[in-house]
């Protein structure tokens, strides 16, 4: 029973990460919640505030303490996910009415 | 230990000089390439620009003076927990996901020029249109004021002269070279000069980590003697420092996206393609110049310790006094040391340009050709603009020369908290239909009234009221704007046509 649940998690968080949205999402990215949610939730990663209650924050990964590591890997995913987003056609270029 | 350069000889003022010529060269390049004598060839370049003049034009705008010497001075004082920096400036390029796509396509369908342009055709509201036009001219004046007075102190400590002849000769000779290539190209001339300066800040940057590691050794090396001598530089943030942390997410983000001249770069764009590329590419430039400016600042906090005592503005020259070292060592590093010297000119002399062309903007179309000389044709305004910025840039050299000691670190932070006071009417704006002009208006004054408040508690008290609770002035300021704005526009009765 709980093998199905995970499996079924795993399922949905592909689904999730894979989907390709429609020009119908792309014309309201503004509005889709996920796109946010998904900011926010690497946002709370990218801040170290939690790192106060991990031991070896201060251990030394390249040079750079643990905790500054994780903020700019964070900062790094952030642009990632931007430039992802950014890669992607607008509504504009689809119509063509913004391209001179 | 020396915070000045060892002052430039002849052969390497040659270079620079080449390279200062270059830029009014470009300015007359710009100047024989105009179509038309028109507000939209003379403030975005006519038809608009492509991919590379877009990216490097919005990259150099975006970092100044202040990435180098600020963020550099900013880490040796705070330590790693100046890590914030590459998470705001990302910050910017995600806000601009909001803005950017909408407002260009509502640019090009109605021919926007400045950023009050997109005010007018959503809320049609001359006063609102006034509060925005003088709240982004308050905000950026500062701003240029300040990269006046970096250009007479990056130019003191070169020559062997009086330094306070050093420091006026650097802020007039400069002035006048971005005012000459300016008024020859406009907008073009300045987006052209900045492909320039863009492409020596990236150099730059490269040459710095570079040099940096060569002569002091790695940043593993480095950290742990900041560890052992100031642990505190070390350690992760506690709960003020995370919410500070939050709140410069916050406030850069939204404020740096609604900088007036990078709001116009989003106009100039020659299509959404081009933008939405350029955004892309400045999604990852964070990692490399705020990440390098803080490996700097760290080498240098291991390596060149005091220098922030009893001073902590001193900090700041941490930047010159590497130079300085790398000039003592070697004729290569000398070399060197000129051409990182020309990124720093680079900084902020893209940065004020954009910024002078930006101001301009406002005041010849916004303030004189709205309410002054409606009449005026596009030729007249396009002359007004013009002597606007010859005025302007001596103003503010003036007042540079005269008051050199004038600290202005605070007015700077003070841009953001007023800019992000313009975020319901752009964002939501944008987004909103059911936003009102008058609650906006109303939201704004309050948000203002808000953090000048607090600000003047700051000022009268002796306990620090700068940040409460971490969290900038300019963002409790914006709660209760967006509060004002939209709770009344939700109850506002009267239907959009009556308004």
């Amino acid at each position: 029973m709980a093998g199905q649940l995970v499996s079924c998690n795993q399922r949905l968080i592909y689904r999730w990460l894979t989907q390709r949205p429609n020009r119908r999402r792309i014309r309201v990215m503004h509005k889709v919640t996920r796109i946010w949610l998904a900011y926010g939730i690497l946002t709370l990663a990218a801040i170290p505030w939690y790192w106060r209650w991990i031991p070896g924050a201060t251990t030394l990964i390249c040079g750079v303490p643990a905790w500054a590591a994780s903020a700019i890997v964070g900062s790094a995913l952030v642009s990632c996910y931007t430039a992802w987003l950014l890669s992607r056609r607008w509504p504009e270029e689809l119509s063509g009415e913004g391209d001179q | 230990m020396s915070d000045q350069l060892i002052p430039f000889t002849p052969a390497e003022l040659v270079f620079i000089a080449v390279y200062l010529s270059s830029l009014v060269a470009i300015g007359l390049v710009g100047y024989r390439a105009r179509q038309e004598n028109s507000l939209r060839d003379f403030y975005l370049g006519g038809s608009g620009i492509g991919f590379v003049v877009l990216l490097l034009t919005l990259y150099s705008t975006q970092y100044s003076g202040n990435t180098l010497f600020g963020f550099t001075g900013n880490t040796y004082r705070i330590g790693f927990a100046w890590t914030v920096s590459i998470h705001f400036m990302t910050s910017i390029v995600v806000f601009y996901l909001l803005l950017a796509p909408k407002l260009f396509r509502l640019a090009k369908q109605h021919g926007f020029i400045t950023p009050t342009d997109f005010i007018e055709h959503r809320f049609r509201s001359p006063a609102l249109n006034c509060l925005t036009s003088l709240l982004m001219t308050v905000s950026i004046a500062n701003f240029l004021l300040a990269q006046l007075m970096a250009m007479g102190n990056a130019i003191e400590g070169l020559t062997t002269i009086d330094p306070e002849r050093a420091f006026a000769g650097g802020v007039i000779v400069l002035a006048l070279i971005i005012v000459v290539y300016e008024t020859l190209g406009g907008f073009r001339a300045v987006a052209w000069t900045d492909v320039i300066q863009g492409s020596v800040l990236l150099v730059g940057f490269v040459i710095l980590l570079v040099l940096v590691l060569h002569e002091f050794g790695s940043l593993t090396a480095a950290t742990q003697i900041v560890q052992l001598r100031s642990p505190e530089k070390v350690a992760p943030p506690d709960w003020l420092a995370s919410n500070e942390w939050a709140s410069y997410v916050l406030v850069v983000g939204l404020g740096g996206a609604l900088y007036p001249q990078a709001i116009q770069r989003i106009y100039a764009a020659n299509s959404a393609t081009t933008l939405r590329r350029s955004l892309l590419v400045m999604a990852f430039l964070p990692l490399t110049t705020a990440l390098i400016a803080i490996v700097v600042g760290i080498v240098g906090l291991a390596h060149i310790p005091g220098l922030d005592v009893p001073d902590p503005a001193r900090a700041d020259t941490l930047l010159t006094v590497i130079c300085r070292r790398i000039q003592e060592n070697s004729l290569a590093g000398r070399w060197l040391v000129v051409i990182l010297f020309s990124a720093i000119l680079a900084a902020i002399m893209s940065t004020a340009d954009s910024v002078l062309l930006s101001i301009s903007s406002m005041l010849t179309k916004d303030i004189y050709g709205k309410y002054m000389n409606p009449r005026a044709t596009e030729r007249h305004l396009t002359l007004v603009g013009k002597a606007c910025s010859w005025g302007l840039i001596a103003l503010l050299a003036f007042l540079a020369i005269r008051h050199r000691e004038m600290t202005l670190i605070k007015l700077l932070d003070r841009k953001f908290d007023l800019l992000v006071q313009l975020a319901p009417a752009f964002f939501l704006g944008l987004h909103w239909p059911r936003l009102r002009a008058t609650p906006t208006l109303v939201g704004i004054c309050a948000g203002i009234l808000v953090v000048f408040g607090i600000l003047a508690i700051d000022q009268m008290s002796e306990a620090d009221y700068s940040k409460i609770a971490g969290i900038h002035p300019g963002l409790y300021g914006l709660a209760l704007n967006v509060a004002v704005a939209v709770g009344w526009s939700l109850v506002w009765r009267v239907t959009p046509a009556a308004e």
